[in-house]
């Protein structure tokens, strides 16, 4: 039971995705969630790494606080990204949550190897799907902890 | 031969006989006279001596009555032949002595004494008297000189026992009762001794002394044959000696005289006969073999005598049913003055080795033709990889018409350079090493330029004391072999290819389809959660339908990943408890079975060499339809194993619906369903994926059942002695 559940507030989530069909529904579920976060797309893994890095056009961009990554993207796939972010002392301690549609064993256990936070698959079933989506936001948004401020706050 | 003949008045080795009263002959192997007497002269013609000499041959004396035509008549004779020996200073083979037949009257003037006295005395003959007593009564010079008596002091004395050696008394008996018996005696040798201390060897005859018809004394006349004697000694040692040595060489020993008569023969040579070597004395050629041979035999022995050539010639004949090799070595016998006495022959029995020859011949004849068959290409070198020899084949591919050609070449003078190269890399190696190159795969350029593949085979050759002086090779064409390898290799390499294309198509494909579907199935939904209001009932069936054809399509997908991924898993199988399989297959099924109150049991199941994984997932799918597929009973399944010579089977029994017969080859077919997806929902890959996991554990899977009577699926897995050796890849 939880006694003093955390109070929520409003997250930065960066969605890492190249289906714009995905994006949405990934949109429709936040907005059902009703909690304000705010989202953020990358559509490819060159334009991830971009944004995370400030480069180009990103250079005002804000550091999220949780990353939702798919593993199939154009120009840089999830698994280089992933472990880029995770050589990078400075991104390495943002949560990244794998959204993938593969079961395959090998995916899921090379994305942890990479130091994912954790492993999602997709569900074909809307209802489950969103059931998933806002599962995310409550764990990162109202129950876990996450790491102190860098230097945006 | 007559005219030859040597009459006694002249001066001759013979002149001792000019003088004894008895026709004495001198004959040669042909019975012709080379000598007689004086005595002797006044003899005729004597038809019976050839015949005589001849039966001599073979013994020592013969003694014949003879009866010899005269001016006087007819008188009887008795004849005395005595043969000389082969190595006399003579070069006679007998010697005839005449005396009167006994009965008949004396021959005047021949036996008395004083009649021959003078001559005798001149020729040195001995001529010693004595009474019927031995007492010598008369005593010639010659007598004197032999002895060193004078026959003042001799007469009177004991002649046998004071004068003669070593017989004396014995043979002084014998003499004397042979001489009153039949009137004479000998001849005889006997040493005679000298008061000087030497002693003589004189051969004597003695006849009976008569007066007024009765026996009164003997009359010994003797000559000197003391140095006959030595070398007959000499020659007699010596002839024993190579008697003995003869007699004990396995090789086969003959001499004959120059007519063809066995002078002798050694104990080997009689034993081939079955006979003893005295029994070929006097025998000839023609007393031994056919006809023919015989011929043969005295050709070659003519032929060695005339041309003075030793010979060697092979003789084959055929002894007891086996084939006979013989060498005989013929050679003349040349005496020191260079006559030639005769032939001698040294057989040596070659039969083994003849034999042996011939069968090396045969082998030889066998290697050649397999050489020369053989459509591989043998080639002998020698350590500095020069060809000594080649076969035809050989020659072919080195486009020589002839494997001569070869023999001092190189590799080098022969191949293109590259190949030459390794070759001689090769073959150096292996003589350094000595050890052989097998089967080993090299190249060669043919004479129309093209290449083909050889499978070489090199040994060093060594020589007696082990030493490698060369190497022996063979190559087999195997091109053929060699292009099915490679299109084999070809074909092995495009189906690993494809199947690995296969297999990135299917994960591809599968996570890929997956997408589109997941945003079909979604947004219909949105549609109907936003819309649902607006829709009417046929709109929100329609919804329904759309998503629940994206639901099991993405479930078919799902399944047809699990099923390619049994394929590609490259795992290694280790011991793995069946029980721990199905266990975790339970855990799994955790829902089901709660759901339908299934009761599952089990007997004792083995640890086979497996996957655990796929072990896992084959019980799982196999209770899983158990459970899926049953009655309207409360499901219960039961799993047990039983062990036959090589492999358990283990079934999986249950109580549910069952299945036609006629079906149950087909459940295990992917996509292959009895039932209708609102019955019972499923992809038909289950069975499938059971299969194919079963097959990779190298078992077999089948089903038994009527329908409504539940099913048993039946799986075997090998057993294989569980150790580390069995960890293999597969």
């Amino acid at each position: 039971m939880i006694v003093n559940p955390p109070p929520r507030r409003a997250i930065r989530i960066l969605l890492v995705e190249d289906n714009p069909a995905d994006v949405r529904l990934t949109r429709e579920a936040l907005k059902e969630g009703k909690l304000g976060n705010s989202l953020n797309v990358a559509t490819d893994g060159v334009e991830a790494l971009d944004y995370l890095q400030r480069r180009g056009r990103f250079s005002e961009a804000t550091r999220p606080d949780v990353i939702l990554l798919d593993l199939n993207l154009p120009r840089k796939n999830g698994r280089e990204v992933l472990a880029e972010i995770k050589l990078d002392k400075t991104l390495r301690d943002i949560p990244v949550v794998v959204l993938s549609t593969s079961l395959n064993d090998e995916d899921v256990a090379s994305s942890y190897e990479l130091r994912a936070n954790c492993y999602i698959s997709k569900p074909v079933d809307l209802d489950r799907y969103l059931h998933v989506i806002r599962s995310i936001e409550n764990f990162w948004a109202g129950v876990a902890q996450l790491p102190p401020a860098g230097e945006q706050q | 031969m007559t005219a030859s003949v040597v009459d006694g008045a002249v001066a001759d080795p013979f002149c001792g006989l000019a003088a004894v009263p008895l026709p004495i002959l001198v004959l040669e192997a042909d019975g012709a006279v080379l000598y007689r007497n004086p005595a002797a002269v006044s003899l005729p013609v004597c038809p019976w001596l050839t015949a005589d000499v001849i039966a001599l041959r073979g013994q020592e004396t013969l003694v014949a009555n003879r009866r010899v035509a005269t001016a006087e008549g007819p008188r009887d004779f008795v004849a005395h032949y005595r043969r000389l020996e082969p190595h006399s200073p003579l070069a006679a083979f007998a010697v005839l002595t005449l005396t009167a037949a006994s009965g008949s009257p004396a021959p005047p003037s021949h036996c008395g004494a004083t009649d021959a006295g003078e001559l005798i005395r001149a020729a040195g003959v001995l001529v010693v008297g004595t009474d019927r007593e031995g007492r010598v009564t008369s005593f010639n010079e010659a007598a004197e000189r032999v002895t060193g008596c004078p026959a003042a002091e001799a007469l009177g004395q004991s002649w046998f026992e004071d004068w003669l050696e070593p017989t004396r008394s014995t043979l002084e008996r014998q003499v004397l009762a042979n001489v009153e018996r039949d009137g004479q005696f000998g001849p005889y040798t006997c040493r005679v001794r000298s008061r000087s201390g030497c002693s003589h060897s004189i051969s004597w005859r003695t006849s009976a002394l008569r007066e007024g018809g009765g026996v009164v004394g003997s009359l010994s006349v003797g000559w000197d044959v003391s140095e006959l004697s030595a070398t007959q000694d000499r020659l007699r040692e010596s002839e024993e000696r190579r008697r003995t040595l003869l007699a004990s060489l396995p090789q086969r020993i003959f001499v004959k005289d120059q007519q063809g008569v066995f002078v002798s023969v050694n104990d080997a040579f009689a034993r081939d006969f079955g006979r003893r070597a005295s029994d070929f004395v006097g025998k000839t050629d023609f007393d031994l073999f056919a006809h023919e041979l015989a011929e043969k035999y005295r050709e070659d022995d003519r032929r060695v005598v005339e041309t003075r050539q030793t010979e060697t010639i092979v003789e084959a004949n055929v002894t007891q049913g086996k084939p006979r090799y013989v060498e005989v070595v013929k050679a003349p016998v040349v005496t020191d003055e260079g006559g030639v006495l005769g032939v001698v022959g040294v057989f040596t029995d070659i039969t083994e080795r003849k034999l042996m020859e011939q069968e090396l011949a045969q082998e030889r004849d066998l290697l050649h033709i397999l050489m020369d068959n053989l459509p591989d290409q043998i080639f002998f070198k020698d350590r500095d990889s020069r060809f000594t020899r080649i076969n035809q084949a050989a020659a072919q591919a080195l486009g020589l018409s002839d494997p001569l050609e070869a023999v001092g070449k190189l590799d080098a003078d022969l191949h293109p350079e590259e190949l030459a190269g390794e070759y001689l890399a090769d073959e150096q190696r292996l003589i350094a090493a000595d050890q052989a190159l097998v089967g080993k795969l090299e190249a060669q350029r043919t004479p129309e330029g093209k290449d083909r593949w050889l499978s070489t085979t090199k040994v060093p050759i060594r020589d007696r004391d082990g030493r490698v002086v060369g190497i022996a090779g063979i190559s087999r064409d195997v091109s053929d072999r060699i292009q099915v390898e490679e299109a084999l290799r070809e074909t092995a390499d495009e189906l690993a290819r494809s199947n690995e294309e296969l297999q990135q198509f299917a994960y591809v494909a599968s996570h890929d389809l997956q997408e589109p579907l997941r945003m079909v199935a979604s947004y219909t939904q949105l549609l109907a959660r936003r819309y649902h209001d607006r829709l009417d009932q046929d709109g929100l069936d329609f919804i329904n339908y759309a998503v629940d054809g994206a639901t099991r399509m993405q479930g078919l997908i799902q399944d047809l990943l699990a099923y390619s991924r049994v394929g590609t898993r490259t795992g290694v199988f280790e011991p793995t408890e069946l029980s721990t399989a199905m266990d975790r297959s339970l855990a799994n099924l955790h829902a089901a079975i709660a759901e339908s109150d299934a009761r599952i049991t089990r007997g004792t199941l083995p640890t086979v060499l497996g996957d655990l994984v796929q072990l896992t997932q084959l019980f799982q799918n196999l209770l899983g339809n158990a459970i899926k597929f049953r009655g309207a009973e409360t499901p219960h399944i039961h799993v047990s194993a039983r062990r036959t010579d090589s492999e358990w089977v283990i079934a999986v029994a249950d109580n549910g619906i069952g299945l036609e017969p006629e079906y149950k080859e087909r459940i295990f077919v992917i996509f292959q369903r009895l039932h209708g997806k609102g019955d019972y929902p499923g992809t038909g890959i289950g069975l499938a994926i059971c299969k194919k996991i079963v097959t990779r554990h190298g078992g077999r899977i089948w089903v038994e059942s009527q329908f409504g009577k539940g099913a048993t699926v039946y799986f075997t897995i090998p057993v294989r002695p569980i150790g580390p050796a069995n960890r293999k890849p597969l």
